[in-house]
């Protein structure tokens, strides 16, 4: 089809080409800056996303690859559940080590949530419900969120809990932490790095 | 030549929004469709969790709005866009940009956390991203608009206006959102957030911002004729990298002055004052371009308009008023008292018709072209029209035969 209008006087020789160029080429362009404007920045941010160092991990329970940026820290244990962790800034990502294990990885959330997380939270506020998470490896898990009143420090933290049971029934909790309002700028780094985990024998 | 005839002349250089041949049109409805899917579930869920809070929120903000596109439309001092133009701008600045940006600053978001961390990230974010996705996403609006109705953006002005406006949509999506889910989406946050976000910062936003985008976009899409591309680019590319860096001042920590939250009686008027510091500047430079702009309309319409005295079109009395939107809208006034509102209202269209004469002219280049003697012969009949009714005829017109 060919534009019936004629050209403006004061037309560019490219705009007065006409015909198919000139309506269809300016079109495709606006939407590659629209979609590159748009979907770049996750582009971006993926091709970010390498892994850094040597992973941390608790032999035979899980294996946390660190992203750039990120630096593993200390392990420990609360009582007799160790854990490793990995920081950035004051975003952190702790894998821990639950033990064995009856239920499925809704009732370890359950768990984590009325044992651990109310007992050191003040004002705990927990997202409604469960959401399921798939890790690379396939392990399915639930994942939930919390806002609260550190009881030692009295800071406000926000926090992403992500449950998962092992093939051979092993609970395993990662727990991604930040100071309230800064979880947002953290949590693409934490499912990177959650559902890169490997969890079970193999770690 | 019929009076028929001569109104399609005068359609020469208006262009409909509805232009199915044009693969722009579809981009632009494409989009605004997808995305009006989410903007309408988003507006759902913010009238289901406050239905008043919502209610109050685009009550107050159609308060704002409206007085806002006012003035912008009457800004573009001798040709009003087309209300359906202005209206797709406004839709995909509500619509289209808001949600498109939503996305799009989460992306870039997790790039600047990825760079930064995440105490540079809660900083800086909002000002590394907003200003260069939001002010893209709505230049595009803008130049899709061209892209449809290409003749009518024919000056810095009529960007300046499509892309005010869209800015506005903009900010009023915006602003529901942060009503409802920063302000707490209850009466009273939403009174809070309207102090803040409309009354101490509605003069500085969105609206110029997407304003100089738009002049951008007219700079280079008008000024063929007179100005090498190269110029042009310069010239838009100083607009659009204005307009980012007032939004960026604007969303980042720089300048902030802000009294600690929570407000109390004074701290309110110091709310005005901290939005001032980072806004105030911008609002000058804002005025002083359309200003510019505006005086180059009026040069370019003498200049139109000049070759046409005493031939049918327009009178050098005519011109002289015509040229002065304060003297043209006296006339009108006076032609109301003398004549009554028939002759006032005919009087309104010759002015509107001589100012597309105006434009015919600049465009046709020859002066035998017919679309222009169509235009004159209009004219010619609409002050003839007006003569014929009683007390209207010493108009300050004594009509092109009068002055030879």
């Amino acid at each position: 089809m060919t534009d019936p209008t004629p050209p403006r006087p004061d037309a560019s020789p490219w705009m007065r080409r006409g015909g198919h160029d000139r309506r269809w080429l300016p079109t495709l362009a606006v939407l590659g800056v629209i979609l590159a404007t748009t979907l770049g920045g996750f582009v971006a941010a993926a091709a970010l996303a390498e892994p850094a160092g040597p992973p941390v991990s608790i032999p035979g329970v899980v294996s946390v690859q660190p992203l750039t940026g990120w630096e593993p820290a200390e392990a420990d244990s609360v009582g007799d559940r160790p854990f490793v962790r990995v920081t950035r800034g004051s975003g952190t990502l702790v894998a821990v080590a639950w033990g064995p294990f009856d239920g499925d990885a809704e009732a370890l959330a359950v768990d984590v949530r009325d044992e651990a997380l109310d007992g050191s939270l003040d004002q705990l506020s927990v997202s409604e419900g469960f959401t399921p998470v798939v890790l690379d490896q396939g392990t399915e898990g639930k994942r939930f969120t919390f806002v609260g009143i550190d009881a030692e420090s009295g800071a406000a933290v926000e926090g992403e809990v992500t449950t998962v049971i092992s093939t051979d029934g092993q609970g395993v909790v990662f727990v991604g932490l930040a100071p309230e309002g800064l979880l947002a700028f953290v949590d693409g780094d934490l499912h990177t790095m959650v559902s890169a985990a490997i969890v079970g024998p193999a770690a | 030549m019929s009076m028929r005839e001569m109104r399609r002349g005068r359609r020469l250089h208006h262009s409909r929004f509805l232009q199915p041949r044009l693969p722009a049109f579809w981009l632009f409805v494409l989009i605004v469709g997808l995305t009006g899917i989410v903007a309408l579930a988003e507006q759902s869920l913010y009238r289901t969790m406050s239905p008043s809070g919502w209610a109050l929120s685009w009550f107050l903000l159609a308060l704002y709005g409206l007085p806002v596109v006012l003035v912008v439309y009457v800004l573009d001092l001798y040709e009003r866009e087309p209300v359906p133009l202005l209206v797709a701008a406004f839709a995909w600045g509500a619509i289209a940009a808001t949600t498109l940006s939503a996305i799009g600053n989460a992306g870039w978001g997790l790039t600047v956390a990825r760079l930064g961390g995440p105490e540079f990230a809660a900083r800086w974010t909002a000002a590394l991203t907003a200003p260069f996705v939001e002010e893209i996403l709505k230049g595009c609006g803008v130049v899709l608009i061209y892209l449809i109705a290409r003749d009518e953006v024919d000056d810095v002005m009529d960007g300046f206006v499509y892309g005010a406006i869209c800015g506005l949509g903009f900010a009023i999506v915006e602003d529901v959102f942060y009503f409802m889910a920063v302000f707490g989406g209850e009466p009273s946050g939403v009174v809070q957030g309207f102090w803040l976000r409309v009354v101490a910062s509605g003069l500085y936003g969105h609206v110029l911002y997407t304003g100089l985008v738009g002049m951008a976009i007219g700079v280079v899409v008008s000024r063929r004729a007179t100005e090498a591309l190269r110029h042009r680019l310069w010239v838009a590319a100083g607009l659009c990298a204005l307009a980012a860096f007032a939004h960026f001042v604007w969303n980042s920590p720089l300048l902030t002055l802000f009294p600690a939250q929570p407000w109390a009686g004074a701290d309110y008027l110091l709310v005005v004052v901290a939005t001032a510091v980072k806004g105030l500047p911008l609002l000058v430079f804002v005025a002083i371009a359309v200003t510019l702009a505006r005086r180059r309309e009026r040069r370019w319409l003498h200049q139109a308009l000049a070759g046409e005295i005493g031939l049918d079109g327009i009178s050098a009395a005519e011109l002289h008023l015509l040229e002065n939107p304060r003297r043209r809208r006296a006339a009108r006034r006076a032609m109301r008292r003398r004549a009554g509102p028939r002759a006032a209202g005919l009087l309104h269209r010759l002015q509107r018709e001589q100012v597309n004469l105006a434009m015919v002219a600049s465009r046709v280049g020859d002066g035998d072209d017919p679309a222009l003697s169509r235009q004159r012969a209009y004219c010619r009949s609409l002050r003839d029209a007006l003569r014929a009714i009683p007390a209207a005829a010493p108009a300050g017109d004594e009509g092109p035969e009068g002055r030879g």
